[in-house]
């Protein structure tokens, strides 16, 4: 029996954002997916300050996060949750156009849980997604604290 | 003896001695006449006749008294006396006449031929008394004066009789000499043989013999000893003179001695004259002329010349003959004055040996003079110093060797002492210091030449003290004018056997060099500061690149990505709407955006390589073409592929790079004998050179080697799209990987004869 749990997309781009939700309805992985445009919203969504003050509590079972972001990029975001000991054990999963090592070296130095670039091919992302929604949102158990199934 | 006998007659009777007077003066003797006693002694004792007639009776002095005082004259041993009486003179007068001495007695009267008679005998006796008188003493004087020591032996050999010098020859007293036998006066070891000695002496010849007597005192000396033989009444008695040749015997040994040292210092002379090297001689004037005739010449002269020494002895002035007629005024000029003078004579000249040799002799020679002072010869030794000659010619030479290099060398020199004063100094620098030698000649080079400031020891004394030479040593020098310049120099000390005895610096003037130092450390830091500038620049670009890289890589990944997302969603959405054509067109849109994000990603990866860095380690090249081909399975497994893999080497390089490569180069053989069964891909190794050649060969379509430049440029493509897909980017990262390593890529390939892929790799350790 899958749990839904919520899963935390901070991405800029409102095309990826529509080929995610596409991918994961493809997978029929209905699970709850709040989607964030900048690490700014992330942290007040992680934070519950600003805008998402008032929102329902407990964390994300999964923060798939886009490396490239206005104001405060993915990586300062994954840096601030990791280096915060109430957050750092939410799984993060950068999601990115970018192939640069540079850029997944730093990544998994700063803590990160997976790392996947988006393929071109729209099969292989399907693909990927639902590996990616299969184990964070579905397999893995999340910390305490994770939002809860309704 | 006298022919005419002195006759004194005495008597006081007048006619008496007138008429004995007339007879003895007739009868041819000198008579002297006397009336008293006392005429008749002074007569006597001033004219000491033979004899003396004298009358007993006289009217002073008596006749006997008279007679009495003649005989006690020893002056008057010779003097005989005739007493005259008259008959009636008693008998006992006689006696007392012939006791006073009285020799005879004639009574009155007197006939006139026994008065001669008389007279006659008497002085016949006494001219035999006399004579008899003489000879004794003349042999006792004789005996006694000797200067020998005279022994009288009888027929036994005891001694006899012997004289003074015996006595103080041997030591004995004459109570103690005379008696002893001879043989006691040799010691017992000669005393049978001298006493033969004695014995054998024949009458007639007196024989000479040498032996050993010895002193009352015991000691031994040598002596001669003359004797003879005599008869006294038919005995045989012997006469030994001796003498002490004990004086004679030294002077003989001295003698031998001194013979034996004269032979040796002549044989000493000779010797040291053969071995001076060179010629001992001596010549004189001779009465007859002006010239000088050798006299003496050493044998060397031979050997040295080759004249023979009578050759020499043979010409006057023989030595200047052979003169070098050069030399010869001259050498002639200072033998003239050496003669003339006191002082040595010192020449040089050259001599031409009898076989046409030069040698050069350095002759010294003195005059030799007579007693009055005036020159009558020359001597001296004259030397050979050919070989003197020629090393001072040779030392010349050098000299004027080194000077002339020292006066046209382009670098500064000078010398200094011990004590740092300047003994010397070159033309060149002398110009560049603007100093004469003679005004620097003495003063103290660090002082005058150095600029200040001055080290704490003057480098000349440190070098002159340590005997270590210092080279390429830059410092100032000061001109005469004060200004400076900077200079390169190099001290040595100056050696003389193991004494050092200053030190030579040699100096060159280095302003040139040093502006052009100076140039080249502006220009070299105008390069740096380019360098940085230049850097910064490169860096800034290399980091827009960067940023722009990223930025592609990102953001023009994405508009690819979408265009393939939605085609497919819209493709799945409304599929079964589409006609054929609709779904083909929707179809090459995702195609062409999936190649386009290849070119893409392609592109990127060249651009990487390029700017990351190398990340050099161990890499085992045979497991990096097993991954590689392992990661190719998929496309493999439809193939038939006949793999040969040679035995590859362990390099030192980036491994995700050669990875990259090597999977380039399989990959494109895999593509390119598509269609070739079976396909044969065979990829080796083979050292050259110090370095590994790596290839990777196939059987595929190969490639017209016309366009092989192209092969490795970015996007360049030998062959269509539709025949072979690709981006054209592979063959060129596989260059940068491999030039980035420092190594070299070539292909060669045949159209449908297949390709060659070759690349080599430095061969570290």
């Amino acid at each position: 029996m899958a749990e839904l749990k919520r899963i935390l997309l901070v991405e800029d781009n409102p095309n990826d954002v529509e080929l995610m939700l596409a991918a994961l309805a493809e997978n029929r992985l209905a699970n709850e997916v709040v989607v964030v445009r900048d690490g700014e919203e992330a942290l007040d969504y992680l934070y519950l300050q600003g805008i998402f003050k008032m929102r329902s509590p407990g964390m994300p079972a999964v923060v798939l996060l886009d490396l490239k972001l206005p104001k405060i990029d993915g990586l300062e975001v994954l840096e601030k949750i990791k280096a915060d000991a109430a957050l750092k054990s939410v799984p993060v999963v950068m999601l990115t156009s970018s192939r640069e090592e540079q850029d997944l070296v730093r990544s998994y130095n700063l803590g990160v849980n997976a790392y996947v670039v988006k393929p071109v091919d729209f099969t292989e992302f399907v693909a990927a997604i639902k590996e990616l929604g299969l184990f964070w949102a579905v397999i893995n158990h999340p910390p305490p604290g994770s939002i809860p199934p309704p | 003896m006298n022919e005419n006998p002195k006759i004194l007659v005495v008597d006081d009777n007048i006619p008496m001695l007138y008429a004995v007077a007339r007879m003895l003066r007739d009868a041819g003797y000198l008579v002297l006449e006397a009336a008293t006693g006392t005429d008749a002694l002074r007569i006597t004792e001033s004219e000491q006749p033979d004899l003396l007639l004298l009358d007993v009776r006289l009217p002073d002095i008596s006749g006997m008294e008279i007679c009495r005082r003649v005989k006690a004259n020893p002056s008057l041993t010779g003097t005989f006396v005739l007493l005259l009486s008259s008959l009636d003179i008693s008998t006992e007068k006689k006696i007392e006449g012939l006791d006073s001495g009285a020799d005879g007695y004639i009574t009155r009267p007197i006939q006139s031929r026994e008065l001669r008679a008389r007279v006659e005998s008497m002085l016949r006796i006494q001219r035999t008394e006399v004579a008899l008188r003489g000879s004794e003493q003349l042999w006792k004087t004789v005996f006694s004066a000797a200067n020998d020591s005279m022994l009288l032996l009888d027929e036994n050999l005891i001694i006899h009789a012997c004289n003074s010098t015996a006595l103080d020859l041997y030591g004995y007293a004459e109570s103690e000499l005379v008696g002893m036998h001879v043989g006691t006066l040799s010691p017992e070891n000669l005393r049978e043989e001298s006493v033969a000695n004695a014995r054998s002496i024949s009458t007639a010849q007196g024989r000479l013999f040498e032996t050993e007597h010895l002193r009352k005192s015991g000691e031994a000396f040598p002596v001669e000893i003359s004797g003879r033989t005599f008869d006294v009444d038919g005995r045989l008695h012997y006469i030994h003179a001796i003498r002490d040749i004990s004086e004679r015997k030294h002077a003989e040994r001295e003698s031998e001695q001194l013979s034996a040292l004269i032979e040796y210092q002549s044989r000493r002379l000779a010797s040291i004259i053969a071995n001076v090297p060179g010629v001992v001689w001596e010549s004189w004037k001779r009465t007859e002329g002006e010239e000088l005739w050798i006299d003496f010449v050493s044998a060397h002269v031979e050997q040295m010349l080759g004249y023979s020494v009578e050759e020499w002895h043979a010409t006057p002035d023989f030595w200047l003959t052979i003169v070098h007629p050069d030399d010869r005024a001259e050498a002639a000029r200072v033998a003239t004055e050496t003669f003339a003078s006191d002082r040595e004579g010192i020449n040089q000249f050259r001599w031409i040996a009898k076989d046409g040799r030069v040698i050069w002799v350095e002759s010294h020679s003195v005059a030799i003079r007579d007693e009055a002072g005036n020159p009558i010869g020359m001597r001296g030794v004259t030397m050979d110093v050919t070989n003197r000659r020629l090393a001072e010619e040779n030392l010349r030479y050098q000299l004027q060797f080194t000077h002339v290099i020292a006066d046209n060398l382009a670098e500064g020199l000078y010398a200094v002492d011990g004590a740092g004063l300047i003994t010397y100094i070159n033309p060149a620098a002398e110009e560049m210091l603007g100093w004469r030698d003679d005004e620097l000649l003495g003063r103290r080079a660090l002082e005058i030449i150095s600029a200040p400031p001055w080290p704490d020891e003057d480098p000349h004394a440190a070098v002159a003290r340590t005997g270590e030479a210092i080279r390429n040593h830059e410092d100032r020098f000061i001109r005469k004018d004060g200004s400076r310049f900077p200079i390169l120099c190099s001290l040595a000390p100056i050696r003389e056997d193991e004494r050092i005895t200053g030190v030579i610096v040699a100096f060159r003037d280095i302003t040139e060099r040093k502006q052009a130092e100076e140039e080249i450390r502006q220009l070299n830091g105008d390069l740096e500061r380019r360098v940085v500038e230049r850097t910064a620049q490169l860096q800034a670009a290399n980091k827009e690149l960067e940023a722009f890289s990223y930025s592609v890589s990102h953001d023009l990944r994405a508009p690819f990505r979408h265009i393939v997302g939605f085609s497919d969603l819209l493709g799945k959405r409304a599929g079964g709407d589409l006609d054929e054509r609709s779904r083909h067109y929707l179809s090459t849109i995702s195609e062409s955006a999936k190649y386009a994000g290849t070119l893409v990603d392609n592109l990127l990866s060249f651009s990487r390589m390029g700017r990351t860095e190398l990340r050099r380690q161990v890499v085992d090249m045979t497991t990096l073409v097993r991954e590689a081909i392992a990661d190719m399975e998929p496309e493999i497994s439809q193939r038939a592929i006949e793999w040969s893999i040679g035995s590859l080497p362990a390099v030192e390089g980036d491994a995700s790079m050669l990875r990259l490569a090597l999977e380039n180069l399989i990959a494109n053989a895999v593509k390119y004998t598509r269609g070739r069964t079976p396909a044969r891909i065979e990829i080796g190794c083979a050292r050259e050179a110090g370095e590994y050649v790596f290839h990777v060969r196939d059987n595929g379509v190969g490639f017209d080697m016309r366009y092989v430049g192209k092969l490795f440029g970015v996007f360049q493509r030998l062959h269509r799209a539709e025949e072979f897909e690709g981006t054209g980017i592979g063959l060129a990262n596989v260059q940068r990987i491999i030039q980035r390593h420092g190594g070299r890529v070539w292909a060669e390939g045949i159209i449908d004869g297949g390709a060659t892929f070759s690349f080599t790799f430095p061969e570290h350790g």
